[in-house]
């Protein structure tokens, strides 16, 4: 008989959004030096072996969903190509793949080369974890790579519940009471502003575009940022929420509301590292009253906004009872259609994924120079702008299925969003 | 390969007793370990170091599974030859029913309603089964089958009790049984909320005491005619009920509102050592 792992929540809620984007999480690692590719294959099975859900189909059986573990080979996983014309086109195809739900594997992984760098390049269904796990495994795959190319043992990765109630195991007692009774439904977020994508058209494909914010640029806004205590997910939310006004032709005066994501494992024990790798994220609502005059004002405004979730011990933790209570009481089949009734998918987001830390992503002698995580890639009319930062580098991606039209109004998005972020820097040079 | 997975275990069996049984598992602990390995090698692992940790992983708490295996108490397994003596029962006494049926007939010259004995043997069969099953989700705490089961059975009693009560008896409107049967399930499930400790018992519980109010009513009304003022009888249960889902209420108020006010008067009124410390 087949092995089965139970569907969690979570799981479920990602398969229902199969409507709304690709359910893939993508991740891209550029080196200086060769990947050792029969180290790499050894570590990848044995992650593989230690977390069955990546080796698990998943079954949308109408009443209780689940995942069955299947049989594969690294073959199944891991591609490799070593003599590339162009690596950033062969990477770029490779991460805009799709990976169906009743695949043997739940991920893929590739090394692709064209002799001056060399590209460690994953997605992964989002099913089975989130951004903020996908940080942790690529961490967890670079130490254990180098724990077998020096012949060390003790590989780790966490094996865990993937259970959506571990969200509440660092909160006392009496927090998860309040927390277990938070039913108010946070994403009918009252706006309707969308992002200008032209109409879906056969020429549709998922593209991810990417833009660099320049070291200097990045450095002198976050320099300013540390003077004015504030974060840089808060300069990027005013940065982004102005050029939204600018690109959408919205109303100055207008409100503006942006879902935000939130990684959850602030509120689990040990910031998560004893679960299974799941997801945990929740998003927080900065809503805007208005442009404001300046790039400060708009920061102003931001603020007002956030710091009212910073100061909710809550934050994030909405909504996640009554998901609960929709799968507990009814089968697959209803709780679905009763949810997507109820469920409003944020049509602009942003995901603050953070940094990539470099020097415990290297891998033997070769160094990270670049790269980016970015989350699934949204359909129409859905959008999210995800950030990276790697060895100081910020990268702002954007993927979506779209045409060469969405490319260039997302590369002119991109441009107000940098020009804010210049406006910004002028206008508080004098705190530099 | 083998030999390192050999000596492990050598070592690993030492804290038990050299029994023939210790030795089926040793052996069947080491052609486990051997497909894990030959399947890791089929699956791309190439390094033998890894393959062979990553096996040993798999038997981590085996100490302790040793431990389980030593004081696992042996008993004779005669489930099997249990189930096979009550198969051959339940045939047996179906078969003796149904020859004592055909006796009567033959003799008696009376087929009727003495079938009524080959239906209460099977009724009596299945209500053996739904016992054994019954018990079994118990131990497993599946309650909902054990609700299940409770109701057939209850189903069949009614069934098996309408049958004699109408064909053997000179009893009049006997099929008010079935009115009855309604308000014992219900009641019963009742029960069963309440001895599982079920969430649900404080709603199951006025349910039944309307329903059991609305059945007494009806078959009141027709055995004795005191339709009126025998309709104060629903009314009385929805006041019962709703007495009950008051009480609850309450009940939980009290509890809540005495927590908050030990949490109020911990915040404002209790002197807090943190005070001087924490901003």
């Amino acid at each position: 008989m087949p092995k089965t792992l139970k569907a969690e929540i979570w799981d479920k809620m990602q398969y229902l959004f199969r409507d709304f984007y690709d359910r893939m999480v993508h991740c891209v690692q550029i080196y200086d030096a060769p990947i050792d590719v029969a180290a790499l294959k050894n570590v990848l099975i044995w992650t593989t072996e230690k977390t069955p859900i990546l080796h698990s189909s998943f079954r949308a059986n109408a009443v209780e969903p689940y995942w069955q573990v299947e049989e594969y080979t690294i073959d199944d996983i891991l591609k490799v190509q070593l003599d590339c014309e162009d690596l950033d086109e062969v990477v770029d195809r490779f991460i805009c793949q799709s990976i169906p739900v009743d695949n043997n594997v739940q991920y893929k992984v590739a090394v692709f080369s064209d002799g001056n760098r060399w590209a460690l390049a994953m997605i992964v269904n989002h099913m089975c974890m989130d951004g903020g796990d996908f940080k942790y495994f690529m961490k967890k795959l670079a130490e254990n790579y180098n724990k077998q190319i020096a012949g060390e043992r003790g590989f780790i990765i966490k094996t865990g519940s993937r259970a959506l109630d571990e969200v509440y195991s660092n909160l006392t007692e009496e927090e998860q009471e309040i927390a277990k009774g938070l039913y108010k439904n946070i994403s009918a977020v009252k706006d309707e502003h969308y992002f200008p994508l032209t109409p879906s058209s056969k020429d549709d494909h998922t593209m991810i575009c990417k833009r660099k914010v320049e070291k200097e640029l990045f450095d002198n806004f976050k320099a300013i940022g540390k003077k004015l205590d504030v974060t840089v997910n808060d300069l990027m939310l005013a940065f982004y929420i102005r050029a939204l006004y600018d690109i959408g032709m919205f109303n100055d005066s207008e409100r503006l509301s942006i879902p935000c994501m939130v990684d959850l494992r602030r509120h689990i024990e040990a910031g998560g590292a004893n679960t299974g790798l799941t997801n945990h994220t929740g998003f927080m609502v900065c809503s805007v009253e208005n442009k404001g005059e300046t790039i400060n004002d708009t920061l102003i405004n931001v603020l007002r906004s956030v710091r009212k979730s910073k100061d909710d011990p809550y934050m994030g933790l909405y909504s996640l009872p009554l998901l609960k209570l929709a799968y507990a009481v009814f089968p697959q089949v209803i709780s679905e259609t009763a949810i997507k009734i109820g469920y409003m998918n944020p049509l602009i987001g942003m995901s603050n994924i953070g940094l990539l830390n470099d020097a415990l992503l290297k891998l033997g002698d070769a160094n990270l120079i670049d790269g980016f995580m970015t989350g699934a890639v949204k359909f129409k009319p859905y959008m999210q702008l995800a950030l990276t930062t790697v060895k100081g580098v910020m990268t702002m991606t954007i993927a979506i299925r779209g045409n060469d039209e969405d490319k260039k109004i997302v590369e002119k998005f991109f441009d107000l969003i940098v020009k804010n972020m210049q406006d910004f820097v002028e206008l508080n040079r004098d705190k530099l | 390969m083998e030999d390192r997975f050999k000596a492990y275990l050598i070592e690993a069996f030492k804290t038990i007793a050299p029994t023939k049984a210790a030795m089926e598992y040793r052996k069947q602990t080491l052609k486990a370990m051997l497909d894990r390995a030959q399947e890791l090698r089929i699956k791309g692992m190439t390094d033998e170091e890894l393959i062979y940790d990553t096996v040993l992983e798999d038997y981590e708490d085996f100490g302790d599974k040793l431990k389980e295996f030593e004081a696992r108490e042996v008993k004779v397994n005669s489930a099997k030859r249990n189930v096979l003596l009550g198969v051959v029962l339940s045939v047996a006494v179906v078969a003796i029913l149904a020859i004592t049926y055909v006796i009567i007939g033959v003799v008696a010259h009376v087929w009727h309603p003495t079938w009524l004995l080959i239906v209460g043997g099977i009724f009596a069969g299945l209500l053996v089964i739904f016992g054994l099953v019954g018990a079994k989700a118990v131990k497993n705490k599946e309650f909902t089958i054990l609700r299940l089961l409770i109701a057939t059975g209850l189903v069949l009693i009614s069934v098996f009790v309408f049958l004699v009560l109408q064909l053997a008896s000179p009893l009049e409107n006997v099929w008010l049984t079935f009115l009855a049967m309604v308000a014992v399930i219900v009641g019963a499930d009742t029960a069963i909320a309440f001895f599982v400790n079920s969430k649900a018992k404080w709603i199951e519980l006025p349910i039944f005491v309307e329903i059991f109010a609305i059945m007494l009513y009806v078959m009141l009304g027709i055995l004795v005619h005191i339709w009126h003022p025998g309709w104060i009888l629903c009314l009385a249960g929805v006041v019962a009920a709703l007495a009950e889902v008051c009480t609850f209420v309450a009940i939980r108020n009290g509890k809540k509102d005495k927590a908050e006010k030990k949490k109020i008067y911990d915040k404002n009124v209790k002197t807090d050592e943190k005070y001087w410390s924490e901003w």
